[in-house]
């Protein structure tokens, strides 16, 4: 059996009394968008905290292409192939649009020590540019090229968000809450870009999401976190369907 | 902006040597005196905001590592015969030495902790320039030898005015080089968001430990610059007054740009002598008069003159 593109394997994450995962196990598998349900507290962004290596979990392993990532400090995850985005928006307020993307290259902007002139230097940094632009370009943020982060209204701090994380080419992209906030009209375009990023690019996904409308319309598979647990998984037919999921979550009478 | 500093950016910097080499025919000496003064203070200044204004970091031994600077290339001189050349960049990288290894435990405080520790650094260090007087002659102070280069004496300011505006403009291009590099980019994101930089790729602790090493290296290089003009140094030098002074310098002017650091560096340096002819009996309420400027930049430019004067020119743009 070969290993699985993305997995947690039974991780548990305990502040002080509290277990916010409890032996908590996912597979992703390769090329598909994974949703990552749940009520708040449930434990959702706690499994991405662990990803990033910002939580180190009491027990468990969470491997990525065959190789364990609680090994690697938080600063190498980005190298490996996983960016992520979060819930509450961390970009560098005071800087422009184009320069936080220029951070998310960090890892594959390589090549020249910081004091020195010369061309080598030049033409790594006319590169990254360029290609921060394309990427720009590609997520409709290129007409804002140079203002700063924290004068953009929130629709577009979360598409920031999202092309600093895409920056460093992931080949596994965490998304924390990607609709929340958003408008409908904002919502769709979002749709199309998940769609687009996991069918066209072959960037996995795992994503986080209240917006029901949205994990139902782009999830090849759900996970349902309930207290920490795992109560359900499936396909998205099959976890709508799934009566504890209806009881715990989506309450009782829900349509989603 | 990052990529590299252009030309046009970079070329206004060979004025600095040649004003340098042309004023002192002209100027009398105390003008020179204040010029010199300023220039040190200039990289002394940006060296702190390396650390405060781009890394985010409120440390605080800086004016220490501006001592290990000072007596580092006076000593370097004395005692071991080390010709000006060689003893300047070995204090500066003594400095850093030293501060990358006060760099790697501080680095694990936050905020008010770390200007506590690095406080107590600089503190430490003061004490060890008064008790250490086999070295440092104490509280009576050290008289500098007058450092040469290539056979030309300085130690007096017109002598030494041309040297302190070179090293100035040096400094000045390699901080451009580095704030516009991969490693400037770090830093903001460090400042403005340890787990975006962390998400990204950047290593937080690595960048914060470098930015206190580079810092403290500018801290020598200082350090260096005042043993070209002063004849004589001793432990009050480096005290709190000194650090409250360029913190005002760096709030001032702008945190987290040379060109506002530069402009607080010279309000700030020449404010002095414009009280001490203007204020005459008042002269003893000067620590009032920067209070009060520093709360007053704060409270009404929080991102100093030079972020007032962008602000300014975007409003007009736009």
């Amino acid at each position: 059996m070969t290993a699985p593109f993305f997995s947690l394997d039974n991780v548990s994450v305990r502040f002080g009394g509290l277990l916010a995962l409890q032996r908590f196990s996912m597979e992703v598998a390769k090329g598909s968008i994974h949703a990552l349900i749940g009520p708040n507290g449930a434990g959702k962004s706690t499994v991405f905290n662990c990803v990033s290596r910002f939580y180190t979990p009491s027990e468990g392993d969470i491997a990525f292409e065959g190789r364990s990532l609680l090994g690697v400090p938080a600063h190498r995850v980005a190298g490996l192939g996983i960016a992520r985005t979060f819930q509450n928006i961390e970009l560098c307020r005071s800087l422009t649009v184009i320069e936080n993307v220029l951070i998310g290259m960090a890892p594959r902007v390589r090549g020249y020590f910081p004091f020195t002139p010369g061309f080598r230097r030049a033409a790594v940094e006319r590169q990254a540019v360029a290609e921060a632009e394309a990427l720009l370009e590609r997520t409709g943020l290129a007409a804002l090229r140079d203002v700063p982060a924290e004068a953009l209204d929130f629709g577009h701090q979360k598409k920031l968000d999202l092309a600093r994380a895409l920056a460093s080419k992931p080949r596994l992209l965490l998304l924390d809450e990607p609709a929340a906030g958003l408008r409908n009209r904002e919502i769709a375009a979002l749709d199309a870009l998940l769609v687009g990023l996991a069918r066209e690019q072959g960037i996995t996904i795992v994503l986080v999401e209240h917006v029901m409308r949205l994990v139902m319309a782009v999830a090849d598979r759900i996970t349902v976190l309930n207290f920490g647990q795992k109560i359900a998984e499936g396909a998205a037919a099959e976890v709508r369907a799934d009566p504890n999921v209806i009881e715990a979550y989506l309450g009782q009478g829900s349509h989603a | 902006m990052f990529g590299s500093p252009s030309l046009a950016r970079l070329a206004p910097l060979l004025l600095l040597p040649a004003i340098g080499l042309l004023l002192p025919g002209y100027l009398p000496q105390y003008y020179l005196y204040l010029g010199n003064v300023i220039m040190m203070y200039a990289v002394l200044a940006i060296g702190l905001d390396l650390l405060l204004g781009w890394a985010g970091q409120f440390a605080f031994a800086h004016i220490a590592f501006f001592g290990i600077g000072v007596y580092g290339t006076a000593l370097l001189q004395i005692k071991l015969k080390l010709p000006f050349i060689l003893a300047m960049p070995g204090a500066a990288l003594l400095a850093g030495l030293i501060g990358l290894l006060i760099a790697i435990p501080a680095t694990r405080l936050r905020a008010v902790y770390l200007a506590l520790a690095t406080f107590a650094f600089a503190e430490g260090a003061q004490w060890v320039f008064n008790a250490w007087e086999s070295m440092t002659n104490g509280a009576d102070g050290l008289r500098i030898p007058a450092p040469s280069l290539f056979g030309h004496v300085m130690g007096n300011d017109p002598a030494a005015f041309p040297l302190v505006a070179t090293l100035l403009a040096l400094v000045l291009a390699a901080t451009m080089y580095l704030t516009t590099s991969k490693l400037g980019r770090a830093l903001c994101a460090v400042r403005e968001s340890e787990h975006a930089a962390a998400a990204s790729g950047v290593d937080v602790r690595g960048t914060k430990v470098i930015a206190f090493a580079i810092s403290a290296v500018y801290a020598g290089i200082a350090g260096g610059m005042f043993t070209l003009y002063e004849s004589f140094a001793n432990p009050e030098v480096f005290g709190f007054a000194q650090i409250v002074l360029v913190l005002s310098m760096i709030v001032v002017g702008g945190l987290g740009s040379v060109p506002g650091v530069l402009i607080g560096t010279v309000l700030l340096g020449v404010l002095p002598t414009v009280m001490r002819t203007t204020m005459r009996d008042l002269l003893v309420w000067q620590e009032l008069v920067y209070g009060v400027i520093l709360i007053l930049a704060m409270m009404f430019m929080p991102r100093g003159i030079w972020g007032f004067i962008r602000r300014k020119r975007r409003a007009v743009r736009t």
